[in-house]
């Protein structure tokens, strides 16, 4: 049984999809990234262990403009040591400090920073994804299908939705199987290499956390692919796919 | 982007870039101190130096590893020990690696033996820092040496050796990168092992950088490092790459670059065009000469590409970037790329939009891009380089203009118009481009001259307290603070509540007139009146108030033109 095509339009007031290259000063590419479309599928409906989410085409609905955003943002993360040590009452909480000049705090590296977000604003998108069961649980494709068709038409979601940043949050209708093929923007973009996604999608994650150095899934699994939206469409590559460029090769069993 | 500024700097090889030197100390064959020389033009009020194309760079992880300095080119402070006071441990190690490397490169070029014994006697150059000093040089200013009549730098003998010692000296380095493992390059695509720090770009000094430069690709905060992954690694480069992109930055930010309020727009194209058809210099100052220079010029070229005469223009690609300093990081403001014949289009629809009839009757000459941003603030120190970069998409991308813009510019005109200061034809352009660009088929009734069809009540409201401030000039002279004056503010907000009290106030000036021009300002009134249609709105929006701005002065320069012509 071949996966249906499962179309959400979503739309918001901002979006930032970061250039990695430029994550410091935020600068977003002009349309979606891949994994920013997973994760809007994966907040609505997610199985780690059964299935993925694979986005096949980004429909851009509204054109795309810039906008230039200024906000403080702390330098610090939160120390998983020191939570640990809290939650066990080993010592107490430790904040970040949000504030406070390099004299107050003794360190440039904590405090707070104003850096730039060239986000997109007023974003409208038709997204396209299939699910793609993992080995074992293929004969479950249908109902997961309509699982996912229940959830989005009902407006349920694990976490809001949101357009590459959290604080952007997006809104989601589930598109009819009949509906009529939307008003695209006449957008023709070559966008170059563009980043795919930062984990590897080819075997069943029970956890996504890529921070441990010796994880095989780690640091290695960050893909790109050659961007290019035609009529306002941007194709994407299947995950296994010789287009999608990844930093080790021979690992795509899905 | 990384991969286009890399493909731009074409074969660049890691450890070797171009520099400017400002100094050269000259010396005989045998390494006697002659003279110390300025380089580069001397006259000029900022001396960048003389450039050299191929000159050692050192590795940045390395120089960082404390106590290294350049080969054969580094500040006065390294070479000479300018400004290093006695007991600065650091300057003197410094020093001593400066002339280590010359040392070790006597290998490959013997005469570089006497530069070792010049610096290493505490005499001579004791005598090349006074010489310094009187010449007024700065510890941070670079410093090359001239043998004869020829710069060791500009031999390539030192090459193999220096390529050497760069391996030798980055060996450590990559053995931790490579154990860290191979990872997508997002300039080539290629599997790389990541650079964890890049080379600097310079040049954003000005406009919020460090003078030493600022990097593009840089993650020093660890809220900013994402997966576990450290520093630059959170987007891979690879060294060969990181290279490219900072060559190709450098070289067009010192070659190819202008400020534009608080930012700098750099621009190329992927096949060089002649400097009269590069149509980024055209909204920096338009060319000269005939009337509407640039948007002709635009449509010759559009011309020539349609039909076949320009093919290389066809294929040809812009790129720009904007970019500022943010404290040690560059930011990137916006980025465009495209073809050459969408980049004309824009260009000339710019010049188009914007053009608008001046005060002498005749179309005002293209005005320059800073006139038009200029024209939204009291000083063009006052505009804001985010609304600047936003400007200049709107200009070469063509797109609407932000209405923020036309709110500063509708200020402005209110303001000089009530204090009866002269017209800025780039604002007045702005207003009308902006028109023309939010309504494709409204804005098409918005001409560079005076139209009589336009089907905004709020433009014809405009008209007629032009024609009422014309008459009661006609009839009283000036009389100090006229109607504009007094009511120029609240007609363009309320134009119900204030022009019919001004066209009853108007019948008394008629009839102070000689009975021809009173029947010529009676029948204007009545033919703006029947424009009106339902009346006179009761209040205006700020787009009708900037349409009631341009109804005004349209009117203006009409009434004005054709009385100096003769037929009023």
């Amino acid at each position: 049984m071949r996966p249906k095509d499962q179309a959400l339009d979503v739309w918001g007031e901002f979006a930032c999809f970061t250039r990695p290259e430029l994550k410091v000063e935020r600068f977003s590419y002009p349309v979606p990234t891949p994994s920013a479309v997973r994760g809007i599928y994966d907040a609505i409906y997610c199985k780690r262990t059964e299935f993925r989410w694979q986005v096949t085409a980004i429909e851009v609905l509204a054109p795309v403009r810039y906008i230039s955003l200024r906000r403080n943002e702390v330098k610090d993360k939160v120390s998983t040591t020191n939570v640990q040590q809290w939650m066990t009452g080993r010592s107490p909480p430790e904040p970040i400090w949000a504030d406070g000049t390099d004299v107050e705090l003794g360190t440039d590296m904590k405090g707070r920073t104003q850096r730039q977000t060239m986000a997109l604003c007023n974003v409208h998108y038709r997204l396209h994804a299939e699910i793609r069961p993992w080995p074992g649980f293929e004969d479950r494709l249908q109902a997961m299908e309509e699982q996912f068709r229940r959830r989005a038409a009902g407006g349920k979601c694990i976490h809001q939705p949101y357009f590459g940043c959290r604080e952007f949050p997006a809104y989601f209708d589930l598109v009819d199987i009949d509906a009529q093929p939307p008003q695209r923007q006449p957008l023709d973009l070559d966008i170059g290499l563009m980043l795919y996604d930062v984990f590897d999608l080819s075997r069943p994650h029970g956890s996504l956390d890529t921070s441990r150095r010796e994880d095989p899934d780690g640091v290695r699994s960050i893909s790109l692919f050659r961007a290019s939206v035609r009529d306002g469409l941007l194709s994407i590559p299947p995950y296994e796919s010789d287009a999608v460029i990844k930093a080790q090769q021979g690992d795509t069993d899905a | 982007m990384l991969e286009v500024l890399a493909k731009r700097a074409g074969a660049v090889e890691p450890g070797f870039g171009p520099k400017d030197v400002r100094w050269a100390i000259v010396c005989d064959e045998r390494g006697t101190f002659r003279e110390v020389l300025e380089l580069g033009d001397t006259d000029a009020k900022r001396n960048c130096g003389q450039a050299f194309p191929v000159c050692p760079v050192m590795d940045r992880s390395v120089k960082q590893s404390g106590g290294k300095s350049e080969f054969l080119i580094d500040t006065a402070a390294n070479v000479v020990l300018l400004g290093v006071a006695p007991e600065d441990a650091k300057g003197r190690a410094k020093h001593d690696y400066f002339v280590q490397l010359l040392r070790e490169a006597g290998q490959a070029m013997p005469e570089l033996a006497g530069l070792v014994r010049l610096l290493e006697s505490q005499a001579e150059l004791e005598r090349v820092r006074e010489r310094f000093i009187a010449l007024g040089a700065r510890p941070t200013e670079s410093v090359t040496f001239k043998l004869g009549n020829a710069f060791p730098i500009e031999s390539d003998r030192w090459h193999d050796w220096w390529r050497g010692k760069l391996a030798e000296l980055t060996a450590d380095r990559r053995a931790q990168g490579a154990a860290a493992g191979h990872m997508v390059c997002f300039a080539t695509g290629d599997r790389v092992v990541p650079l964890p720090t890049h080379p600097k770009i310079k040049g954003l000094a000005r406009l919020g950088g460090q003078r030493s430069g600022d990097v593009l690709v840089g993650f020093d905060k660890p809220a900013f490092q994402s997966y576990g992954l450290d520093q630059s690694t959170n987007a891979a480069v690879s060294k060969e790459a990181a290279t490219a992109y900072s060559t190709a930055l450098n070289a067009l930010i010192c070659k190819s670059s202008y400020e534009l309020a608080g930012a700098l727009v750099v621009h190329w194209f992927h096949y060089r065009v002649k400097p009269e058809e590069d149509l980024f210099s055209w909204l920096q100052d338009p060319p000269e000469g005939e009337e509407r220079h640039a948007r002709q010029r635009a449509r010759d070229l559009l011309d020539s590409i349609a039909s076949g005469q320009r093919a290389d223009l066809a294929g040809n690609r812009y790129y720009a970037l904007t970019l500022s300093g943010a404290r040690g990081r560059v930011m990137v403001r916006d980025w465009m790329e495209g073809e050459f014949k969408e980049l004309a289009e824009n260009i000339r629809r710019w010049f188009e939009d914007v053009s608008i009839i001046s005060c002498d009757g005749r179309i005002a000459r293209d005005p320059r891009f800073l006139d038009v941003i200029g024209a939204t603030a009291r000083d063009l120190n006052d505009v804001a380089p985010p609304f600047m970069a936003k400007m200049w998409r709107v200009a070469v991308r063509c797109e609407p203009i932000p209405l923020a813009a036309l709110a500063h510019a509708l200020a402005r005109v209110k303001e000089a118009v009530i204090g009866n200061k002269p017209f800025n034809h780039a604002r007045m352009g702005l207003m009308k481009a902006y028109h023309i660009r939010s309504s494709r088929e409204d804005g098409g009734k918005m001409k560079p001259n005076l139209n009589e069809e336009h089907p905004a009540p709020a433009y014809h409201c405009g008209r007629m307290m032009a024609v009422l401030a014309k008459l009661q000039q006609a009839a009283l002279g000036d009389v100090g603070a006229g109607i504009v004056q007094r009511y120029y503010a609240a007609a363009s907000a309320t134009p119900a509540l204030v022009l019919g009290r001004l066209v009853r106030g108007g019948q008394f000036h008629l009839n102070k007139l000689e009975p021809g021009l009173a029947h010529w300002y009676e029948e204007k009134l009545a033919s703006i009146s029947a424009r009106l249609g339902d009346g006179v709105p009761q209040t205006l929006s700020l787009e009708e108030q900037s349409l009631f701005a341009l109804g005004y002065y349209q009117q203006w320069v009409d009434l004005r033109t054709k009385r100096s012509d003769g037929s009023n």
